[in-house]
């Protein structure tokens, strides 16, 4: 039997920013590895002990019927009970103020996986 | 050279032996790695050469029922003027993607603004209003904030007041220490300012800033909203970090909007960065683009063009409405102005 | 600090030092070497060891001014090089007026993006033993740090 380690979803606002970072890695190549690397989730840190989240944990982040995996970063950058992301191609995606997030494992997602949605 | 990184266009960047001197993370970024991930000419999916994508491109536009013209952020003003006509000829809706109705009023004159250099050298209040300039504009603050003036000579900590209002503790925020604050936005603030101002009653923190705001003839906020009740205080001038952004709104004004469209032009920009992807399905896309965007991977025209700036001369506005003169230390042939105005011609 | 908090803290003085708390200011200035340690090489506590190779990696590359650059957390904002008391005095038309430095040899520069330190001769902290924390000060991400605070 396998249990995932934290069985809490959570609901959290989205919100999004302009991370100077990505906008630098986008001005390189948003196909690399970096790119993917840098696309994480931000959670305050007080907002992260209440709910059990870690540092580089794997999350998944779901609003209705679309979800993606994304890196968890704790930083104080972003706002209590909020989830905190880079205005790009995930935030657009996910196209909702609000968002409901839980431990998930393996890689997070791509963009070319989130463009096969479009075609679809 | 001019970096077109950002709206702040530095113009003290250098390219000694291969390394950038002075350009932020975004600016350097650009410039290091202008040959990775580079746009191919491809119709359908199948690379060919520009002039056949520009062809089927010109034959796609003539063919439609309803064009978009998307982006045109990080092009030369020379390069929106043609993208104008090109609209006017197509009956085209246009759209940078950006929902901000301060820019526009800036170009009418409707606000009272001022330069950069201007600010460094008289603003004693610096306001930032929900924009974090750290991430958005680098090196925004370093020159206008923390550099020393005319009027400003003993520096930020004694000669000018920080005023940091944002939704949560920005890398900005951060940067309000001595002299400084930071007032967490809520709702109800503006009213609290309108207050203040008038000499009632507001929080502390708020009251604090505009007890600053009085004591100068000159002070500044940063934002990419309008503020009418600082309008009287001070000077505005538009954080929008969108390298040309403000050329569009001279060129264009704002938006033109369109009821249908079945075909999007995109110049320069990445719409499945913004728009609704129900907006963008079933559309036919020709993307304009030095480098490999999301927009690229299913549009059925690429088009590869010149890095603005970097590959291509031309003029861009400042975010303070300054016009810079590009100085590129490459030459691309194909710019965006250049392949416009083949489309243009072709129609 | 941080650097004790990995070690044995058994005070056993096998490195030479009567604790360990002296021995990781030793450590730190670079007068010991982590093999110095023998408990840290033993298995127990191969992840403090490993965490320690990684700080210390950091420190090598610091000057004598204590002054460290985590290119990590760099955005090229150039902040620290407009804020330094010592580039604005000798250059007030350049990094005084907000624009890249001009000089030759200044004591920080943004480079490639991200802040290089070029020549810490200059600067106060080395020169004249003064306190000055104006470029960490005005860093958000505290990519410059110093030292004596890691």
């Amino acid at each position: 039997m396998r249990f995932a380690k934290f069985l809490k979803r959570v609901e959290l606002r989205l919100l999004t920013y302009r991370d100077g970072f990505q906008v630098a890695l986008a001005r390189k190549d948003k196909f690399s590895k970096e790119f993917v690397d840098g696309s994480v989730v931000v959670v305050n840190p007080n907002t992260a002990k209440t709910f059990g989240f870690k540092d580089g944990q794997v999350v998944r982040l779901r609003a209705g019927e679309r979800w993606v995996r994304m890196r968890l970063k704790v930083d104080e950058i972003s706002p209590e009970g909020c989830a905190l992301m880079h205005s790009g191609i995930y935030a657009n995606y996910l196209s909702s103020d609000r968002v409901v997030i839980e431990a998930d494992e393996g890689e997070p997602t791509t963009p070319d996986e989130i463009l096969k949605e479009l075609v679809t | 050279m001019i970096c077109t990184g950002c709206s702040c266009l530095c113009e003290d960047v250098e390219l000694r032996d291969g390394k950038v001197m002075h350009a932020c993370r975004i600016g350097a970024s650009m410039i290091l790695n202008r040959n990775v991930a580079r746009a191919r000419a491809t119709v359908e999916g199948k690379e060919t050469d520009i002039d056949t994508a520009i062809d089927r491109a010109t034959e796609i536009l003539k063919d439609s029922e309803g064009v978009l013209i998307y982006g045109l952020n990080y092009t030369t003003v020379e390069a929106q003027r043609i993208a104008l006509k090109l609209a006017e000829k197509l009956s085209a809706g246009v759209d940078n993607g950006l929902r901000y109705d301060l820019p526009k009023k800036v170009v009418e004159g409707s606000v009272r603004t001022t330069t950069l250099e201007d600010v460094r050298d008289y603003a004693y209040v610096i306001m930032f209003w929900r924009f974090d300039a750290h991430n958005e504009m680098p090196r925004l603050m370093s020159r206008t904030y923390y550099a020393r003036g005319k009027k400003r000579q003993r520096g930020h900590e004694e000669d000018r007041f920080l005023a940091v209002v944002d939704v949560r503790k920005s890398h900005t925020a951060i940067l309000a220490k001595k002299n400084a604050v930071f007032v967490e936005y809520y709702d109800g603030i503006v009213e609290d300012f309108v207050s203040a101002m008038g000499g009632g009653l507001a929080r502390r923190e708020v009251l604090k800033v505009v007890g600053e705001l009085k004591k100068s003839e000159f002070n500044v906020v940063f934002t990419k909203e309008f503020l009418p009740f600082l309008n009287d205080f001070g000077y505005t001038v538009p954080a929008i970090p969108q390298t040309n952004a403000m050329g569009f709104y001279e060129v264009f004004g704002g938006r033109r909007e369109i009821d249908r469209f079945d075909t999007i032009l995109v110049v320069g920009d990445d719409p499945i960065n913004d728009l609704p992807f129900d907006t963008l399905r079933g559309k036919r896309m020709i993307v304009i683009d030095p480098k490999l965007s999301f927009a690229s991977k299913s549009a059925d025209v690429v088009i590869p063009s010149a890095i603005s700036g970097l590959e291509s001369g031309g003029t861009m506005l400042r975010c303070d409405l300054k016009e810079v003169e590009l100085k590129p230390e490459f030459k691309l042939e194909f710019d965006d102005a250049k392949i416009l105005r083949r489309i243009l011609e072709g129609l | 600090m941080d650097v004790y908090r990995l070690l044995p803290k058994t005070n056993c003085r096998m490195c030479g030092e009567q604790t360990c708390m002296s021995f990781a200011f030793k450590l730190i200035k670079r007068e010991k070497k982590l093999e110095d340690c023998k408990p840290l090489f033993e298995p127990e506590f191969e992840e403090n060891r490993k965490r320690l190779e990684e700080m210390l990696k950091v420190v090598e590359k610091a000057t004598e001014t204590g002054l460290v650059v985590n290119e990590d957390l760099c955005i090229g904002c150039g902040n620290c090089v407009v804020v330094c008391p010592v580039h604005v005095y000798e250059d007030p038309e350049g990094a005084g007026s907000g624009y890249g430095i001009r000089l030759e040899r200044p004591i920080l520069r943004v480079e490639d993006g991200v802040v290089r330190v070029v020549d810490v001769s200059l600067c106060r902290r080395y020169k004249e033993k003064t306190i000055c924390v104006a470029c960490r000060e005005n860093c958000p991400t505290s990519a410059i740090a110093f030292l004596e605070e890691l």
